[in-house]
């Protein structure tokens, strides 16, 4: 099968690319990039009859994104997401590569476990990537077998979405993926001050009568990731930064936000009352908009989806009954882009970025097997159930969302959506 | 999304929940206070019963501990002729790790009229309205609202103040936790009336201000300048978690004794939800003061409680 990608907007700067002009796939591989300007290649071959050719005006024609942290539960948890489901999710949403978290039942946090998922996903268009736990169990007290999990193929640690207690435990896991050359992702909360708050403490919490988690918590967790970053120099990333103020400009550390965060606040739990899918953590706060200028000044330098499905036994119940967490992985690159406005922008944080970070190809030129989105500004929509994804607590239901994809490409993989 | 009660109305244009005072106006506050009066009538005679809501069942569902709510809901749906069945966590399959929804999914299929729920997590009463075409009447839900102790309290402060418009409240002690002070500073508030609290800090934190209440430094700031005085209780378990050093540094420093009471204000109503820690939040002398009004709450309680569930059902087909 070929298809010419004509006309769009091909973005790839690190190839040198930021152009109109005309992308040609061939049986999953990139056949050829022409550009408009400054003028249209004289070398650009005539189309054959048997090519689709996609009118791209408008549209960005440019890598698949990468998110740094996804939940799936093929591993014990399949009520919640299968590979099945969260690959057609995740390609609507313009993912390419999904870095999968340490959850499930059992954890990642042993090579056997590694194998087995990565095995599991190899059938998928999808890249999949693992994170393993930095301890076993994601209990926070011993370390889990962090090189053996290397060796099995995980691209980076992680401490579950809860942070480790014990600063010793955690400074001699930093010190031992330091070693081993493995980037790690950590939570910025102080567990003591999280407590048993669900929301941000604040105006909004008082009022409607739920327990709060202050500020503090988030600041005080993000300042013992710098401090140990700087003790033991290890790749880190902090993840998910919910308010601007807390993040220290000399930091080392890489930051990285959810975007369903860039639009949502804790004035969202009263608007809509209780809704479990808000109960997040650590949850929205209150100044959305000071992230938004974080990620324009790259102040964040990621954005991800911390795509966490629940299904409705689990969300049908009072909002601190929940499981916390949200879906994402279907709308946030819309929500994003709703937020930011700036394709460029975006794409670094949800490409380019995370994918330096982990060590993953993101490349557009000739001769490399095809990893491209269409993706259209100009879209509108409004999120609403049923989704690919097996989860029905998507946060963004009913808000108008701008941008959305409209094909993606994966080797000889591909799919189109009606936007 | 969970449905607020305003969006779900019953033919008479009331709201088939009560689910809190937050969002209620005035006009539908002083209806309920209104209706409250004329129930009270109803508890001082001889047969204490009339065939409003006759026929009607309705379920009371605690999942906490209550003595006085229960009660005082048991009574005021009797009262008003309805069919009482009664329930508690103790003896509800939730101890066998039944869901709250899945437990009011069996009650409905028994078709009860009203619900009056009293529950631990803060929404409780939310879910189950956004879920169900019976009644729901929150009974008190987590630390977010106590809507008819609230109603109570503003019934007895009206009887004895009146026009509830420019009245200074004060409520001392655990105001973080208290859904008896969230009812009653919404509530209050609509009404016209200004809210001061006062606390130790990790009791009565700052973020009350962004509700429109005062936050005064101490007790003493209170005593000459308000028209009621609420008392709450407090709970001794927050003692284990740092919120406190000692129920005698409580008692001294935001306790209400004689000495205190003496610089209140000669109509000042000195009031407490009960029930009463004596010797903590309020010393036992204080309660023999003829500005307690403490007695009078417990009564109005059961007109308020009458008031809710006539308003609630009576837009229903069959009444």
């Amino acid at each position: 099968m070929r298809f010419v990608l004509k006309g769009g907007r091909v973005y790839c700067p690190q190839d040198g690319l930021d152009t109109i002009g005309d992308v040609w796939i061939s049986d999953g591989v990139i056949e050829g990039i022409y550009p408009h300007y400054p003028q249209v290649d004289r070398d650009t071959p005539e189309i054959p009859e048997t090519a689709t050719v996609i009118d791209c005006t408008g549209k960005w024609i440019a890598p698949g994104l990468v998110d740094v942290r996804t939940f799936c539960g093929e591993l014990g948890v399949q009520h919640r997401e299968t590979f099945d489901t969260l690959t057609t999710a995740a390609m609507a949403g313009g993912y390419t590569d999904l870095v999968l978290g340490p959850w499930g039942a059992p954890c990642v946090d042993n090579p056997a476990v590694v194998t087995d998922l990565l095995a599991r996903s190899a059938k998928y268009p999808i890249r999949y990537h693992a994170l393993g736990s930095l301890t076993t169990g994601l209990e926070g007290k011993e370390l889990a077998e962090l090189g053996l999990m290397q060796r099995a193929g995980i691209i980076g640690l992680c401490d579950g979405n809860r942070p480790i207690v014990s600063t010793v435990v955690l400074r001699r896991a930093l010190q031992y993926a330091e070693r081993l050359g493995l980037p790690v992702f950590l939570t910025p909360s102080d567990p003591d001050l999280r407590a048993e708050g669900v929301m941000h403490e604040g105006a909004v919490s008082t009022k409607i009568g739920l327990a709060g988690i202050p500020l503090s918590s988030e600041q005080i967790g993000l300042s013992r990731i710098n401090a140990l970053q700087i003790d033991t120099e290890v790749e880190c990333c902090a993840l998910p930064i919910g308010d601007a103020v807390t993040i220290e400009s000399t930091s080392n550390i890489l930051c990285a936000t959810t975007a369903r965060s860039l639009l949502l606040s804790d004035a969202s739990v009263e608007i809509d009352l209780y809704n479990p899918s808000l109960y997040i953590l650590p949850p929205l706060r209150d100044e959305p908009d000071g992230l938004v200028d974080a990620v324009k000044a790259n102040q964040i330098q990621i954005i991800f989806s911390d795509h966490t499905p629940l299904t409705r036994v689990e969300q049908d119940c009072e909002f601190a009954m929940s499981l916390p967490g949200a879906m994402g992985i279907e709308t946030s690159l819309s929500a994003a882009y709703t937020a930011v406005q700036d394709v460029s922008c975006l794409w670094e944080a949800m490409c380019f970025a995370p994918a330096r970070f982990l060590g993953i190809s993101k490349r557009l030129h000739v001769g490399s097997n095809a990893d491209i989105v269409l993706f259209d500004p100009s879209a509108e929509w409004v999120p609403s159930a049923p989704f690919r994804s097996k989860g029905i607590n998507e946060p963004l239901i009913g808000k108008t969302l701008f941008g959305r994809v409209c094909a993606v490409f994966i080797n000889e993989h591909v799919q189109f959506y009606d936007i | 999304m969970m449905e607020t009660e305003s969006n779900k109305s019953t033919k008479t244009e009331w709201p088939k929940d009560m689910l809190g005072l937050r969002g209620k106006t005035e006009a539908q506050l002083t209806r309920i206070l209104d209706t409250a009066v004329q129930f009270r009538t109803v508890s001082n005679r001889a047969v204490k019963k009339v065939p409003t809501l006759r026929g009607r069942t309705v379920i009371m569902a605690f999942f906490e501990n209550s003595t006085r709510t229960k009660l005082s809901f048991e009574v005021a749906a009797k009262r008003l002729s309805a069919d009482v069945i009664s329930f508690s966590a103790a003896t509800s399959s939730s101890k066998k790790g039944e869901t709250l929804l899945d437990t009011a999914k069996n009650l409905d299929a028994m078709s009860p009229d009203a619900m009056v729920l009293r529950h631990s997590q803060t929404g409780a009463p939310h879910l189950l309205a956004s879920h169900f075409d019976w009644s729901v009447i929150n009974a008190g839900d987590g630390m977010n609202e106590h809507p008819s102790q609230g109603l109570l309290d503003m019934l007895t402060m009206r009887d004895h103040l009146g026009d509830l418009r420019g009245k200074r409240v004060g409520i001392v002690g655990d105001i973080r936790h208290s859904r008896v002070a969230r009812s009653n500073i919404f509530g209050l508030q609509t009404m016209g009336a200004t809210v001061c609290i006062a606390g130790p800090g990790t009791m009565c934190p700052k973020e009350y201000v962004g509700l429109g209440v005062e936050i005064a430094h101490s007790i003493d700031e209170l005593l000459d300048s308000v028209d009621a005085l609420m008392m709450l209780r407090v709970q001794r378990e927050r003692l284990g978690r740092a919120m406190l050093p000692s129920v005698e540094e409580y008692a001294s420093l935001y306790g209400l004794n004689m000495d205190r009471l003496r610089r209140c204000q000669s109509h000042c109503l000195i009031m407490h939800p009960g029930p009463i820690n004596h010797g903590v939040e309020m010393m036992p002398d204080v309660l023999d003061d003829p500005r307690s009004v403490v007695m009078k709450q417990v009564t109005n309680g059961i007109a308020i409680r009458m008031a809710l569930l006539h308003l609630a059902l009576s837009g229903q087909s069959g009444v």
